[in-house]
């Protein structure tokens, strides 16, 4: 009997009994419902929209997790794990392609959603998959799955309570889900029902039920009673709340002043204006550097262009971007295309730097005649604003006195045969056509609400039928009527009353009103360098601006040439804009027709249409930087707390040795010992440690087990005898600790070491 | 139920991540019930602590090294169901005391009892005491815990092994041995009262011939003397002075009972005692057989020694001296304080275990004592 060997008392539970009955099937549930879920929530955020193929990956993963079960039902668990290893491979063996490929398929699909939630393109695999493929790699994508599942359910069931709730949130962080996922209900009651299960060691299948009825009950009841409420929208209003706080925290300061297209908290600040940007110029001139744009205007709220039609439209940016057409720097693009004369053109340009102090850092402030490249990103696609990712001081280029060049710049863009121009052109064309699809939505509430003011202006002609300078006409009058110079207008009660009178409500009234008479428009917030201030400017010297040069303007897309400030837009401009719009170019704004780059479309009959393929991403540098950034802080943060916990750990001992009276220093010594003894394989289990002497004597020597007897019996008398014991002892326990310890750490490898250092501490 | 904590907490913050980052209301209301639940079900578990009741059997015997069953048996005479226990169930040898804990987790379904079976045992002599530390009833997610303390204990003795000892009363003048109590089931050496009349086997003595009866029936016949019963003898075990090595202690249990049964063996009656420690009280009894010999084992294995504090010689002298007898047999780790007294009432053997040193005291170790006592003069 092996209880003969051992000294000492033994307790022991019986094998086989209640506790350990029936826990594969617990296991069974818990590795089929956290696969299935898990996966469920993958097909539903990676939109697999195929008929069967979520079927198939679904049933591959229960079946693993169903051969789990019934191996531990078996007594042969250990066999799983070598026996889909081996499956597995196999199946990569022989597939090879054809499972290579479906892989590709799926990770490309993946993408899609992954672009469609972040805007950002993502690296596309060439991969000609068919329905085996995707067969193949579905089958063994559930597998993979399961047998992760599997493998946390072996190790122990908390893990997988902590780990499918993770890895939803994890999803949704990566593809931007929303709080009204549908898993997220089923993956967090999963989470509960596994949490009161227990520890695999203890459960039958009916205790585990016995804990799931109150859990369930409790959630189901509390979840409908929740159905009946508002309660889903008053979480949502603060989950939004979060990401404003969030976005707050990372991009503001207490000054900032832009509502970014929420005005339904916005508040004219009454405190002394902070200084906003810094701005210094190499020539000054009159400038909207714009930060925040929107497209979308919904409940009250301005939004940028959605990711989802980002998505869509994911070929048609990325190819436009590969050409180096970005909307950011079109005006320059345009511009150079029609300067001969390259090389004074690139000398003429002027820097421009911005220091940040309180305004929103997540955008950056540029003007439409920005010409510098380094700031656009490839793989990024949003379309609205240029992201600064929170920097605080950058410089650019820009060309001086753009907006004088404009009706030069169309012209001479019109009669260019060159061929840069000519793939200019074809590009700008396709870019005209994704903004005239989606700069021109009106919601229908407020259509609804204004309508019937537009039609007042309009009412004899047919909307349609208007042509351009019809159009901006019937702009400029609606504009003027609703916002006069002096006195209160209609439209100050048009729309957004929380900013009644501000530039915020003017611009979303002249942004609507351009997309109503069909003149593509998009919203933008930032600062404004008046003439006159531009005037008092000295070459390269910073000029401050506050919230009085902060406001919102509208930015109408001028065909050929991009998106400029209504103000600056031939034919939209205003009398105190100061645009030089050169009439012997027969740029005078009723003459520009509506549909787009004068008669630019004359020259695009000559061009073929775009044919974005959409191309590769060479990496998303974004994001493994940031995944690296945060997998360093965390192990910093291990070691600190790692660091810290050693330094206590070893202080408290160090008093419980020194600060003790000798016997209690001597027996807590000698307990120390002791757990170093097991660590060397010196372990009494129970019984006594005079039987460990001659182990000790065969392993360590005769006088490291003199030693030991020496330390036993002072031990003794440390606890036992009522006479204090002298000083010298403690030196004796501590000298025959640190032999022991040398012992160990000479006998342990380097990981080993490590582990006995930082993470038991014992040295 | 660290780890189910630990667990509850990640699945709360999780459940508030998820809430505030996403503004999910499914979220907020599951994370809310995760409070909840063990909030609601805390006013069962109080109903629940006075009704459960708990029972624990054991063997009442085993041999040194082997394993014994014993049995928990947990009832709930309740409707309701108690979702998650915790019992820590303590096993002490109350002669060394020597200490373990076993941990079982647990549930009881409604009206249902739950009997959980496990086997205990010991290297080392003593009476094991197997009863419930702890128990406790949470929630089904093990955080908020309910003690309630059903009293339940059961023993099991684990018998001293015994060895080859040889036992002689050594003749003292100082003593006297005579008694009119003759053994009946072995001859001795008292000539004056006959044990049995039988035929002459080769090697009798010449002096046990019985002459008139050989002569009249023709053949060999001889006498066998009888043995008086002698009651002059107390073995008294000194449990103060212990340094609590089990080994140590192990040998004086196995020494004592092996001494007391010698002593049977030779028909000597004798008196046993020792000094209960907690109470400071000496225990005396008079051994006249196997039988109660058997008996008085299982209260000598709960005799627990202790370092220091009163001797068991000291009470012995104060509250014993009438069971002070002829012969005495001392044995004690380390000789008490007044143990020196007792020599002044008789024939003193002494028998050491330690190492503190003793005129003419018998010394044995934990390891070589079988040999060292093989043959003992009292």
């Amino acid at each position: 009997m092996d209880q003969n060997k051992k000294k000492g008392m033994w307790i022991s539970r019986h094998p086989g009994e209640s506790g350990t009955r029936n826990t594969w099937v617990i296991s069974l549930i818990t590795a089929v419902l956290s696969c299935e879920v898990l996966l469920a929530s993958m097909i539903e955020l990676t939109r697999f929209t195929d008929i069967y193929t979520p079927w198939v990956m679904l049933a591959a993963a229960g079946c693993t997790a169903c051969a789990y079960g019934f191996l531990i039902k078996l007594n042969k668990e250990k066999l799983f794990f070598p026996a889909m290893l081996t499956v597995i491979m196999v199946m990569a063996a022989v597939l090879g392609k054809t499972l290579v490929n479906g892989l590709c398929a799926f990770w490309n699909q993946a993408g899609d959603a992954w672009t469609a939630g972040n805007g950002i393109v993502t690296t596309e695999f060439s991969a000609s998959a068919g329905s085996f493929s995707f067969l193949a790699a579905a089958v063994f994508i559930g597998m993979a799955v399961a047998v992760l599942c599997c493998a946390l359910t072996s190790l122990e069931r908390y893990a997988v309570v902590v780990f499918i709730p993770a890895a939803v949130f994890t999803e949704l962080l990566l593809f931007h889900g929303d709080g009204t996922f549908k898993y997220v209900a089923a993956c967090l009651l999963l989470a509960m029902c596994l949490l009161a299960c227990g520890s695999r060691e203890e459960k039958t299948i009916m205790c585990a039920v016995s804990r799931w009825i109150p859990v369930l009950v409790c959630c189901v009841l509390m979840l409908l009673i929740a159905s009946t409420s508002n309660i889903g929208q008053w979480a949502a209003g603060i989950g939004e709340e979060v990401h404003d706080g969030l976005h707050s925290v990372r991009y503001e300061t207490e000054y900032t002043t832009l509502p970014e297209g929420d005005f339904s908290s916005h508040i004219e600040k009454d405190s002394p204006a902070q200084t906003a940007l810094e701005v210094s110029m190499e020539q000054p001139e009159e400038m909207y550097l714009r930060g925040f744009t929107a497209s979308e205007f919904s409940q009250g709220r301005w939004y940028p262009l959605d990711t989802e039609t980002l998505a869509e439209n994911e070929d048609l940016l990325y190819w436009l971007n590969t050409n180096r057409f970005d909307p950011q720097i079109q005006f320059h693009r345009a511009a150079s295309l029609t300067d001969k004369e390259k090389k004074s053109k690139e000398k003429s340009l002027k820097k421009v730097t911005i220091q940040n102090l309180n305004a929103c850092s997540e955008y950056m402030y540029v003007p439409y005649s920005m010409s510098s490249e380094e700031y656009l990103t490839v793989e990024n696609i949003s379309s609205d604003g240029l992201v600064g990712s929170g920097s605080r001081m950058y410089t650019y280029s820009v060309i001086p006195e753009g907006d004088g060049e404009i009706g030069k710049i169309l012209k001479k863009l019109k009669d260019s045969g060159d061929e840069k121009a000519e793939e200019y052109r074809q590009a700008e064309k396709a870019y005209r056509e994704f903004v005239y699809k989606n700069y021109l939505s009106i919601p229908e509430e407020t259509m609804t609400r204004m309508e019937p003011y537009w039609e007042m202006i309009s009412s004899a002609d047919k909307k349609e039928e208007l042509t351009a300078a019809e159009a901006q006409n019937y702009v400029r009058g609606f504009l003027e009527e609703c916002f006069p110079e002096q006195g209160e207008g209609a439209g100050s009660d048009l729309l957004l009353e929380t900013v009644k009178g501000s530039s915020y409500q003017y611009a979303t009234v002249a942004v609507l009103t351009l997309r109503y008479y069909g003149i593509p428009a998009r919203y933008a917030e930032g600062y404004i360098i008046t003439e006159e201030m531009a005037a008092g400017m000295e070459k390269d010297s910073p000029i401050q601006l506050d919230e009085s040069c902060s406001g919102a303007w509208a930015e109408v897309y001028q065909d050929g040439i991009g998106w400029l400030p209504m103000n600056i837009t031939p034919g939209l401009e205003d009398d105190s804009s100061g645009v030089d719009t050169d009439e012997e170019d027969g740029d005078k704004p009723q003459e520009i027709p509506p549909e787009g780059a004068m008669k630019l479309d004359d020259m695009d009959d000559m061009t073929e249409e775009p044919d974005p393929d959409g191309g590769y991403v060479v990496s998303i540098k974004k994001v493994i930087s940031l995944t690296l950034l945060f997998i360093l802080a965390a192990v910093i943060s291990l070691i600190a707390a790692m660091m810290i916990r050693r330094y206590v750990l070893l202080k408290r001992r160090s008093a419980r040795w020194d600060d003790c009276v000798v016997n209690d220093a001597a027996a807590w010594i000698f307990a120390d010992t002791e757990y170093l003894m097991k660590k060397l394989g010196l372990d009494r289990k129970g019984g006594s440690m005079t039987a460990l002497i001659p182990l000790a004597e065969e392993l360590f020597g005769d006088d490291y087990a003199s030693s030991f007897e020496e330390m036993i019996l002072i031990n003794s008398r440390a606890i036992f005898s009522s006479h204090e014991l002298s000083e010298e002892y403690r030196e004796i326990a501590k000298s025959f600790y640190d032999h022991t310890l040398s012992n160990l750490i000479s006998d342990a490898k380097w990981h080993k070491r490590l582990w006995l250092k930082w993470v038991l501490c014992l040295y | 139920m660290i780890a189910t904590r630990i667990g509850w907490l990640l699945l709360e913050v999780m459940m508030i991540g998820y809430f505030l980052y996403f503004g999910s209301g499914t979220a907020f209301i599951l994370a809310i019930a995760m409070i909840l639940i063990p909030v609601l079900t805390l006013p069962l578990s109080f109903y629940l602590r006075n009704k459960i009741k708990m029972s624990v059997t054991a063997e009442l015997n085993v041999r040194k090294g082997d394993s014994g069953n014993f049995a928990i048996i947990l009832e709930n005479p309740t409707p309701w169901p108690v979702l998650r226990m915790q019992c820590i169930i303590l096993t002490e040898n109350q002669l060394n005391r020597e200490e373990q804990k076993f941990l079982i987790r647990t549930w009881l379904p409604p009206k249902g009892r739950q009997e959980i079976s496990a086997e205990a045992g010991s290297s080392y002599c003593g009476r094991i005491k197997i009863s419930a530390a702890k128990v406790m009833l949470f929630d089904c997610f093990g955080l908020i815990g309910i003690s309630c303390k059903p009293e339940a204990a059961a023993y099991m003795t684990v018998q001293p092994d015994t060895f080859e000892m040889e036992v002689a009363l050594r003749p003292d003048a100082g003593t006297n041995d005579d008694s009119d109590v003759y053994s009946e089931q072995k001859p001795g050496n008292d000539m004056t009262e006959t044990f049995q009349i039988r035929e002459y086997v080769p090697g009798d003595s010449m002096r046990q011939m019985h002459w008139k009866l050989s002569n009249k029936f023709d053949r060999l016949i001889v006498r066998d003397p009888s043995l008086p019963i002698i009651r002059n003898v107390l073995i008294f075990w000194e449990r103060t002075g212990e340094t609590g090595e089990p080994d140590i202690i192990d040998a004086q249990a196995e020494i004592i009972v092996t001494l007391c049964k010698s002593l049977l063996e030779n028909s000597i009656q004798f008196t046993v005692g020792w000094n209960d420690t907690d109470r400071n009280l000496c225990i005396l009894h008079e051994i006249r057989d196997t039988e109660e010999l058997v008996g008085i084992i299982p209260r000598l294995m709960r005799a627990t020694g202790c370092s220091s504090g009163v001797s068991g010689a000291e009470l012995l002298l104060q509250t014993g001296e009438h069971a002070l007898c002829g012969h005495m047999v001392y044995l004690a780790q380390n000789p008490g304080q007044g143990a020196e007294q007792l020599y002044d009432y008789g024939s003193v053997a002494m028998v050491i275990g330690g190492e503190t040193p003793m005129d003419g005291a018998r010394t044995f170790d934990a390891v070589n004592y079988k040999e060292q006592l093989s043959q003992i003069d009292i």
